[in-house]
């Protein structure tokens, strides 16, 4: 490759980063905190990803705040307290009772239209079972009853009250749940409870409400604390963990940034002496990175904040090109990169190999990533071999201890004896801890949820069990009539399981029956209660009605239209209407929800004999896709190896040269082992991590096979190499969130092993002439 | 019983302006005035020890959909802090117990009693015991009171919620008494009302172990515990 064809290939993105820059200047850059963006899509079933979409939605930007005193006293003022300073935060949207009340007014008196076809399963039984004079004895019972309440509708319109007490279990609120005033409370033995939700009217993952919740929080932990120390606050929603996990993410960015930046300004001064060659290094680093972030954004049209976190490291490989150019100054202090291309090229060629396996992983925040990384090292080496031999080093000779440091791994590697005992040691490693080693594939190594606020979690589902997003039923059907029929059948089997395995199910069919049960239904009322003389008839005449209205609510009753599921939808509230699910190649679906879900075994078995029901475990579903992603990126890893041992192959034309593969792959076996024998289990995100162990130790493993007699200054540079990789990956193996640790430690462990085996595999000519 | 409502009137009036060095706005006002300043002396000692008062009702619910009046009578026994047993005996029979915590339905003596958990009842439920006893702090948090008096001394008073689930159900609770409490009038706000008239009120009904547990329906321990003194 010409220097020339470098320049222009150099000047080609110069442009393409003027063109990115205008483009984003236009649009817009955008960060995305949102973790969930990074799980894998469980998308090969659209209904799934639907419904999923659709929970996540209506539930993840809900917050609530509960809590609970011994006294109700103090509990109804820091309540009122609470509600106040909820009602200042512009992001929220606080749900007062009264709003509540208000459209489930609005629902009732919709469906009101209905009436004579709504009836539920215990309500059908009551009416078979119940002698008609008890039914209006009953009814009776209810209107001359002081507190009966103004009534919901006229006795001429449903005199037995079978409608009121139909909608009562449409009611969104749980029955344990009484108003006052602005607030919800709720009694239990030992304590009372006031709860206070609101909606996060920018979305759980908006920056600015995240930051205006957690100020809120911390707001009112502090009042609490001192005015009313005997009311504790519990809270519950996506938004507290979405904005804990981004200030983390943030945290986490500016410690591994300034740990780098200053462990390389160290390793710098002590290496070099100077300024300029720091300077020079940051340079190409940084254009790495701004034309990383540049092309990306342009691509993604947002990036994440996490692969800012891994990429930002990642580029930490391309401070390589710099410090090898660094230590081949030619007689006027410039580098002379002729010697060293080849090296340079094959060296950014196995790095772009080892990253593009990453691009196939089916991880959207993993892709990106892996394009990051990239753009990154193409930008910081065209960086290097342009720029750099056009400058100046001023290089001084580096602090002694540090050249000496860098010798030892030839130093081990030289006395056979030491050799010998690595070797030894080597297998020793290996023989104890591979066979240690065991695989986990769980969500939990995307994101560790906060402690607190896993408990605070329990408790409130304990109080109030609410819908699972991750457990749910679909049931599947040629029509929507005969998804709610086999919904309706689905209830006879799941009645056994209320109270054993789930607590409440939320069951579309329950609120809009099929149309033949609404038929039956009608039937039923007009041949039973409502047939002439029948109980309506008596209550009405009771009641003082005449004729006239008696005979015409039997027409009414007779040829009242049924509720279609079109009509229904046009004002069944949210978290009723989203579980229609609507048609998907062909098929219609809808979801049935479940809360307090303390068993799942016998909640799938139901599915497992009826073809046209599907339980959904979300949970478990990511977790065996993880865990076959795991394996696939395993045989990917050795595909990668291949196609490095053929690059190789190509360029020397020997099978010798495949020697060159042993020190990442040997590091890699004795990573493993140590991760075995620290028990921790492997990963997808440590097998993500062997990517960059092969990449950097073919890095180390090709500029010392192409150093020739400049042996000492490359392993000088590959000693830096590897300080600098350690640090920056050594921190992140220290992150909070296990994925990123997992990938830091990996790769920390890889690089230190990469550096020490790298004598016993590659001997260059130089050392075989020794 | 003449001490019950008497009692009542006190308490209801006091906060009002009996405690107040402003001068009345009006006539009504200062004719208010002189009464409760009697009143209050008499009734507030008989208040201390009239715990129980009992009597009889007649119960009228209207409403814009009935054709008329569901018209029903009965008597009751309210018992201070423990609750009100409501028991209808025409046109039908049944029993309703409304206590601090809980409302209970008895069709057919305690052994048929079944809680009840319908918002309504609740609502009527914390109306009744806090008119009833009259908790002033309790009234002053749920209501805007407003008063009248006519020159033959009969006074009514008027409650209107301020806010929340009250104001939602409950239009006005107006009472109207002399020297009683006569009459209670709940008016919903869907247009509909709930009219109670007392009357053979006294105050000589006895709460014992036994009207504990059949009329309140306390367990024995509960009710030894409440009749200890």
């Amino acid at each position: 490759m010409t220097s020339s064809v470098l320049r222009w290939l150099f000047y080609l993105l110069l442009a393409g980063l003027l063109v990115c820059t205008a483009r984003l200047l236009h649009q817009g850059p955008s960060i995305k905190y949102d973790l969930l963006s990074l799980l894998p899509q469980t998308g090969s079933n659209a209904v799934v990803a639907e419904a999923s979409r659709r929970f996540t939605t209506q539930d993840g930007n809900q917050l609530l705040y509960v809590l609970s005193a011994s006294e109700q006293a103090p509990l109804l003022s820091a309540a009122g307290e609470v509600l106040e300073r909820m009602q200042q935060v512009s992001a929220l949207e606080v749900e007062t009772p009264s709003r509540r009340a208000e459209a489930f007014l609005n629902y009732t008196h919709a469906l009101a239209a209905y009436r004579f076809t709504l009836l539920h399963d215990e309500q059908r039984r009551y009416l078979a079972e119940t002698k008609e004079r008890t039914l209006v004895l009953q009814r009776q019972r209810e209107l001359y009853r002081p507190g009966a309440g103004a009534l919901l509708t006229s006795p001429a319109e449903d005199p037995l009250g079978l409608f009121d007490r139909y909608v009562q279990g449409a009611a969104v609120m749980p029955e344990n749940v009484q108003a006052q005033g602005d607030l919800l409370l709720l009694e239990t033995a030992g304590a009372s409870y006031a709860l206070i939700s609101a909606r996060v009217i920018p979305g759980a993952f908006d920056l600015t409400a995240q930051q205006q919740v957690l100020a809120l929080d911390d707001a009112l932990n502090t009042a609490l604390e001192t005015d009313y120390p005997g009311v504790t606050l519990r809270k519950a929603g996506i938004v507290f963990h979405a904005g804990l996990a981004a200030a983390q993410a943030k945290k986490e960015v500016s410690i591994i940034a300034l740990g780098s930046a200053l462990g390389i300004i160290a390793l710098f001064s002590l290496a070099f002496g100077s300024g300029r060659p720091l300077l020079l290094t940051l340079g190409s680093i940084l254009f790495g990175c701004t034309s990383a972030a540049l092309i990306t954004l342009s691509i993604f049209r947002e990036l994440h904040l996490l692969t800012l976190v891994f990429g930002a490291s990642l580029i930490g490989v391309a401070v390589d090109y710099a410090l090898h150019a660094l230590t081949r100054a030619d007689a006027r202090g410039r580098s002379d990169l002729s010697a060293l291309m080849p090296g340079l090229v094959l060296a950014l060629l196995t790095s772009l190999i080892g990253f593009g396996s990453l691009l196939q992983a089916p991880v959207p925040g993993l892709q990106q990533m892996a394009l990051f990384s990239m753009l990154g090292l193409i930008g910081a080496w065209l960086f290097v071999v342009v720029l750099f031999p056009h400058v100046t080093i001023s290089a001084r000779p580096p602090w002694p201890p540090l050249q000496k440091f860098a010798r030892v791994p030839d130093g081990l590697a030289g006395r056979s004896h030491a050799r010998t005992a690595m070797l030894a040691a080597l297998a020793l490693l290996a023989g104890a801890g591979l066979w240690q080693v065991q695989t986990v594939s769980d969500l939990r190594i995307f994101h560790q949820a906060d402690d607190a606020l896993l408990e605070d979690q329990a408790s409130i589902d304990a109080l109030l069990p609410s819908h699972s997003a991750n457990q749910f039923y679909l049931v599947r059907g040629a029509s929507v009539e005969q998804v709610l029929q086999r919904a309706e059948a689905l209830n006879t089997k799941l009645r056994p399981l209320r109270g054993e395995a789930v607590n409440t199910v939320l069951n579309p069919a329950d609120h809009l029956p099929s149309l033949r049960q609404q038929r039956e239904n009608r039937d039923l009322l007009s041949a039973g209660v409502y047939r002439q003389g029948g109980a309506a008839d008596q209550l009405l005449q009771q009641l003082g009605f005449d004729n006239t209205a008696i005979k015409e609510l039997r027409e009414q009753v007779a040829t009242q239209p049924a509720l279609t599921a079109e009509n229904w939808l046009r004002f069944a509230p949210p978290q009723l209407g989203q579980l229609l699910l609507g048609e998907f190649n062909g098929s219609y679906y809808a979801a049935i929800r479940l809360s307090g879900i303390s068993d799942i075994e016998p909640l799938a078995a139901v599915a497992r004999p009826l073809p046209w029901l599907e339980f959904v475990d979300t949970v478990a579903d990511i977790s065996s896709d993880l865990q076959q992603r795991q394996n696939n990126a395993l045989v990917q890893l050795g595909i990668a190896y291949l196609l490095i041992g053929l690059a190789l192959g190509a360029r020397y034309r020997r099978a010798r040269a495949l020697l060159l593969l042993c020190a990442p792959l040997l590091s890699s076996v004795a990573t493993i082992a140590v991760l075995g024998l620290a028990g921790q289990p492997l990963t997808l995100f440590h097998v993500f991590g062997l990517f960059l162990v092969l990449g950097l130790g073919m890095d180390y493993s090709i500029f010392r096979h192409e150093a020739g007699p400049q042996r000492e200054e490359c392993m000088f540079a590959i000693m830096l190499s590897m300080a600098t990789s350690a640090l920056s990956f050594g921190l992140l193996a220290l992150s909070d969130t296990p994925m990123i640790s997992a990938f830091g430690l990996t790769v920390l462990l890889g690089s230190i092993g990469n550096w020490l085996l790298l004598p016993l595999a590659v001997t260059t000519p130089s050392t075989s002439n020794q | 019983m003449r001490l019950g409502i008497p009692c009542l009137l006190a308490l209801i009036l006091t906060p009002l302006y009996g405690l107040s060095d402003e001068p009345p706005a009006n006539a009504s006002h200062k004719s208010l005035t002189t009464v409760t300043a009697e009143t209050r002396e008499i009734v507030a000692a008989r208040l201390r020890n009239q715990a129980v008062i009992a009597g009889e009702f007649r119960q009228s619910r209207t409403d814009a959909k009935l054709p008329r009046p569901l018209e029903s009578n009965g008597h009751f026994v309210f018992w201070r802090d423990q609750g009100v047993h409501w028991a209808t005996t025409s046109p039908l029979t049944q029993q309703t117990v409304y206590r601090p915590d809980t409302t209970w339905q008895m069709d057919d003596g305690p052994a048929s009693a079944r809680e009840l958990r319908s918002r309504s009842d609740d609502i009527f439920r914390d109306v009744l015991l806090n008119v009833l006893s009259f908790d002033e702090a309790q009234l002053a948090t749920e209501f805007e009171s407003r008063w009248q008096v006519s020159d033959n001394g009969n006074w009514q008073l008027s409650l209107v919620p301020l806010r929340g689930h009250l104001a939602r159900a409950i239009q006005t609770v107006e009472l109207r008494g002399d020297e009683n409490i006569n009459r209670i009038e709940i008016a919903d706000t869907r247009g509909g009302a709930l009219l109670l008239e007392f009357h053979a009120q006294h105050s000589e009904f006895t709460i014992t172990a036994e009207t504990c547990e059949q009329l309140f329906l306390y367990s024995a321990q509960q009710c030894q515990t409440k009749l200890t003194p």
